[in-house]
């Protein structure tokens, strides 16, 4: 009886997926005859975008791409991770343009002839340092980030940094050094999880621990982060500044090589990114869904 | 060839972090086959002489939970442990602790099916000899057992290269920690998010020269 059943049940699988099958090609010899109906305009070739986690996590690029493709009919592709492997597939010619945070890294990124632009610094957000809400380094009372980060390695309390090289960690590694102290990477206090900003505040969010983030993800989490809170803010060493950078496509690195890069596409976008109409979209981003302006556009 | 020669040189270069991270690799995966083992061979030839009614649908089961994909695994374990968790009381979050757990979870299921279908064919005849001479199940199976010690290396070898290779639920239960719970598997996904690629292929090449030493030490008691 069981075996009849499974032969049974094998033959139905088989019968529905050949008229699966069947289906499909026919819709896909219609829609072939459609699109050469309407193959007036040659499809334009998708611009492959690397950014950071923060611009991506925060959903702004969700927010801003439907319009850019109305706009100049232009698809683009994200790959979202830190600002180092972010330039990394730029360099590898997987990237069209980069959006990304880290001046030092960008610089290199120039001198290495990889860049098709200057460093055109566009926006700016602001990063916050959270924490649990007890605050155990006393740092809601500091007057920067440098004097926050002072007192916590003073008191030994948990902080959970990125340690992924992203533009966020190269912010941390500064306001360190401005604090005039290099934390001890074995300490028990000092947690370097090498992962995007998502998880490091999951991460502090278990650990009770303090945590350095763009005010933008925090807020896009704050829901499932019910152990940490915004304890330092708009100090004036936490400005964040994003940039626009162009990948050069005769860079020497891609001389014999497939690379093929977007470089129509990613004009297009650098473009679009400075037009009064974007420029008033990221204003605008963070107030219908967070209440404050989340992003400041750098007028040029 | 130029990438073996870099890994060697790493290797040699005696980095404190890559130190911590070859013993903190080696740590986890040798605990985790052994605990594994333990519970697993035992079970597993228990399973395999053992003539019973659900047998089959035991080992389905096992069957099944030797595919668990590993994120499914540290996912488990990672909702039972964490702080507001059944079990966050344990405090092990984070830790190499945690990674054996979670890698026992995923290895024991090979471990227990594989010595399950190893012992099954020698079980028959060993049986019967036994009951002739009057020896009792338990003593039954620590035969079997020492009929399979062979098999049985080859076993652990499996669930060792399973643990060492493994990347999803240690890191999620991890958290690739720098200097405290960072394996070799997590550095190579971190070195190549950083866009590292020369480092990232050096530690594939030691990962890859660890796995055949252990490999080689093994193959005597293996082919014996």
């Amino acid at each position: 009886m069981f075996k009849k059943l499974t032969a049974l049940f094998l033959c139905l699988i088989m019968v529905f997926s050949l008229a699966a099958c069947q289906g499909k090609t026919e819709t896909e010899s219609k829609s072939g005859v459609d699109s050469g109906e309407q193959a007036v305009e040659p499809k334009k070739e998708a611009i492959r975008l690397a950014t950071t986690t923060s611009v991506n996590d925060s959903g702004l690029l969700g927010y801003l791409l439907p319009y850019f493709k109305e706009d100049t009919g232009y698809d683009v592709e994200v790959a979202s991770a830190g600002t180092g492997i972010a330039i990394g597939y730029a360099k590898s010619g997987d990237a069209d343009v980069l959006l990304v945070h880290s001046k030092a890294q960008e610089e290199d990124f120039i001198a290495e002839g990889f860049s098709s632009t200057e460093r055109l610094s566009f926006m700016y957000n602001f990063f916050v340092i959270c924490g649990p809400s007890d605050d155990p380094a006393d740092i809601a009372e500091a007057e920067n980030a440098a004097e926050a980060f002072r007192k916590i390695a003073a008191a030994g309390s948990a902080f959970v940094s990125r340690g992924d090289n992203s533009g966020t960690h190269d912010k941390e590694k500064n306001i360190w050094e401005s604090a005039g102290t290099t934390p001890d990477k074995t300490a028990e206090w000092y947690v370097s999880v090498g992962s995007g900003m998502g998880d490091t505040l999951n991460k502090a969010n278990e650990l009770k621990a303090y945590v350095i983030t763009d005010k933008a993800t925090y807020l896009s989490m704050k829901q499932s982060l019910p152990n940490i809170q915004i304890l330092k803010a708009d100090a004036d060493d936490m400005k964040n500044t994003y940039s626009l950078l162009g990948v050069n496509p005769d860079a020497a690195a891609f001389e014999g090589t497939g690379a093929a890069i977007n470089s129509d596409g990613a004009n297009a976008f650098i473009e679009w990114m400075h037009s009064g109409e974007a420029v008033d979209l990221i204003s605008d981003y963070g107030i219908s869904a967070y209440g404050e302006q989340l992003f400041y556009v750098i007028e040029k | 060839m130029e990438y073996i020669k870099q890994a060697i040189h790493l290797f040699l270069s005696g980095d404190k972090e890559l130190l911590q991270i070859v013993r903190t690799t080696l740590t986890m995966s040798v605990f985790s086959t052994v605990i594994s083992s333990v519970i697993g061979l035992p079970i597993g030839v228990a399973l395999g002489r053992a003539e019973f009614k659900g047998k089959g649908i035991i080992l389905r089961i096992t069957n099944t939970l030797m595919g668990l994909p590993p994120v499914a695994a540290g996912l488990i374990v990672f909702m039972l442990f964490r702080s507001v968790g059944p079990l966050g009381s344990f405090r092990i979050m984070f830790s190499v602790r945690i990674m054996v757990v979670a890698q026992v979870l995923l290895i024991t299921p090979v471990i227990m099916g594989l010595a399950a279908s190893a012992s099954n064919v020698k079980a028959k005849s060993l049986t019967e000899t036994a009951k002739g001479i009057g020896i009792r199940p338990t003593g039954q199976i620590y035969l079997l057992m020492r009929e399979c010690a062979p098999q049985f290396v080859g076993i652990m070898l499996v669930g060792f290269g399973r643990s060492i290779a493994e990347v999803g639920a240690v890191s999620l239960v991890g958290g690739n920690i720098q200097f405290k719970t960072r394996v070799m598997t997590t550095a190579i996904l971190l070195e190549t998010n950083k866009g590292n690629f020369d480092t990232a292929i050096a530690l594939t090449m030691l990962l890859l020269l660890i796995s055949l030493v252990v490999n080689t030490l093994a193959y005597p008691y293996w082919r014996k």
